[in-house]
């Protein structure tokens, strides 16, 4: 059982997310010597060598400082000890690719690339092994805030819709937040709780629309005590959370604004909306938002009226 | 005061269904994000925007009808999300302006 959770979290986890980013690096340049002098100061098994912009060229490992003792090249520079032919991750591989290649190749640490070949991180066991850590403790912070969730994820009437959203598709906004909302008022919620979850979900599919590369994902589930809604994008990330936090601060367009988009209310209006907010956003990476809605009893429509007076007398309404 | 009152106070022309329900305030908007923000349910909203977001915007806030302004068309998308949503959209050929001080006029407060 503990076996199959862990294997879970690896499969969620992207490289990127394993991998130490403050990656010692030195130049074909530099004398084997040095090099050596580094690793035995940073207690490394192997260097990367970059260029002047930032490409990986080649690693320096522990066994290229040892064939050049050997040979008493030790003065010579890197670049012609250097291992060349370097075995590397890519920053966006699902973790379990990248295990399974340090696993193959039985070396202790692989350098991370980007899309463009830029040495963004190392991943070693032992980052990985960190990266699980913090995860886990996310998980388990979030049982103990609601610990019926560990053990409850499928109420009879729960709910689960998940929504892909286009970049640049501008007039498809709002669509995933009118189905989920119609999918909440045929469950008797509240008016205030349908509109509360519309507006975010609203506000969300809008930023992916207007701001992100690829789109992303909107994921919302709910139980008998909650709504949870997951916002989740690869890119381009938030550079100053605080920033986007603010009131009319906005990097969008003109084309984007004149739609009636990007007044730069959208994030502290999803806060607003939700009982709980949380954002991680890394730049290069995109960003995630969780976020909950409390299901009081009222908020169930337990005693309330469904749905808002007077919509069901529309003429011609409906399908 | 019921939305079909008032598109009959107005000479509103109406583009889909129109509802009959009561008018609780009303709102002039054309950020979206605005409306998301500020709006309430049972409101009238005021707008030059025409494209389908409208209808969206419209059913997420619950509001009561949505008058577009200033002899615009809306596009066929709005329409049809609007009818699918029971979203009652109205035409003016007055502007924003006007519109507004009308509906306040006629006590929409």
């Amino acid at each position: 059982m503990e076996f199959s959770f862990v294997q879970e979290l690896v499969h969620r986890l992207k490289t990127f997310q394993a991998m130490q980013t403050d990656v010692v690096t030195t130049r074909a340049e530099q004398r084997m010597r040095e090099v050596q002098a580094l690793m035995r100061a940073r207690r490394i098994s192997g260097v990367p060598v970059v260029d002047e912009v930032g490409d990986l060229v080649g690693i320096v490992t522990i066994e290229d400082i040892i064939r050049a003792l050997d040979h008493g090249h030790i003065e010579e520079p890197v670049d012609t000890w250097m291992t060349k032919d370097v075995v590397t991750v890519r920053d966006r591989w699902p973790l379990t690719e990248s295990m399974s290649v340090l696993d193959r190749t039985g070396y202790g640490r692989l350098p991370v690339l980007d899309e463009s070949g830029k040495l963004v991180g190392i991943v070693t066991p032992e980052s990985i092994l960190h990266s699980l850590l913090v995860e886990l403790n996310r998980l388990l912070a979030q049982d103990e805030e609601h610990p019926h969730q560990a053990v409850d994820r499928s109420a009879p009437d729960g709910l689960r819709m998940e929504f892909q959203v286009t970049a640049g598709d501008y007039d498809s906004a709002g669509l995933s937040s009118v189905r989920l909302k119609r999918e909440l008022a045929n469950r008797g919620l509240a008016q205030d709780v349908q509109r509360r979850v519309a507006i975010a979900v609203y506000e969300a599919e809008a930023n992916l629309i207007i701001h992100t590369e690829r789109g992303g994902q909107i994921l919302a589930v709910m139980d008998d005590e909650t709504i949870r809604v997951t916002v989740e994008d690869d890119g381009p990330g938030i550079a100053d959370i605080d920033l986007a936090m603010k009131h009319g601060w906005s990097t969008a367009s003109d084309l984007v604004r004149t739609l009636g988009f990007g007044a730069g209310l959208g994030l502290p209006n999803i806060r607003k909306c939700a009982d709980h907010f949380e954002i991680r956003s890394a730049p290069g990476y995109g960003t995630r938002l969780n976020l909950r809605f409390d299901l009081t009893p009222a908020a169930r429509g337990d005693s309330a009226p469904k749905g808002p007076a007077g919509r069901g007398d529309e003429a011609g309404a409906g399908e | 005061m019921t939305v079909s009152e008032m598109a009959q106070a107005l000479g509103l022309k109406a583009v889909t269904a129109v509802g009959e329900q009561q008018i609780q305030g009303a709102m002039a908007a054309d950020l979206i994000s605005d409306v998301l923000a500020n709006g309430a349910p049972g409101q009238v909203w005021l707008t030059i925007q025409t494209h389908r977001n409208v209808a969206a915007v419209a059913s997420t806030q619950d509001l009561a009808a949505v008058v577009i302004t200033g002899g615009r068309e809306p596009n066929n998308d709005l329409i049809a999300l609007a009818n699918h949503e029971s979203v009652t959209i109205l035409l003016s050929n007055e502007d924003t302006y006007a519109v507004a001080g009308r509906l306040y006029a006629l006590g929409v407060r």
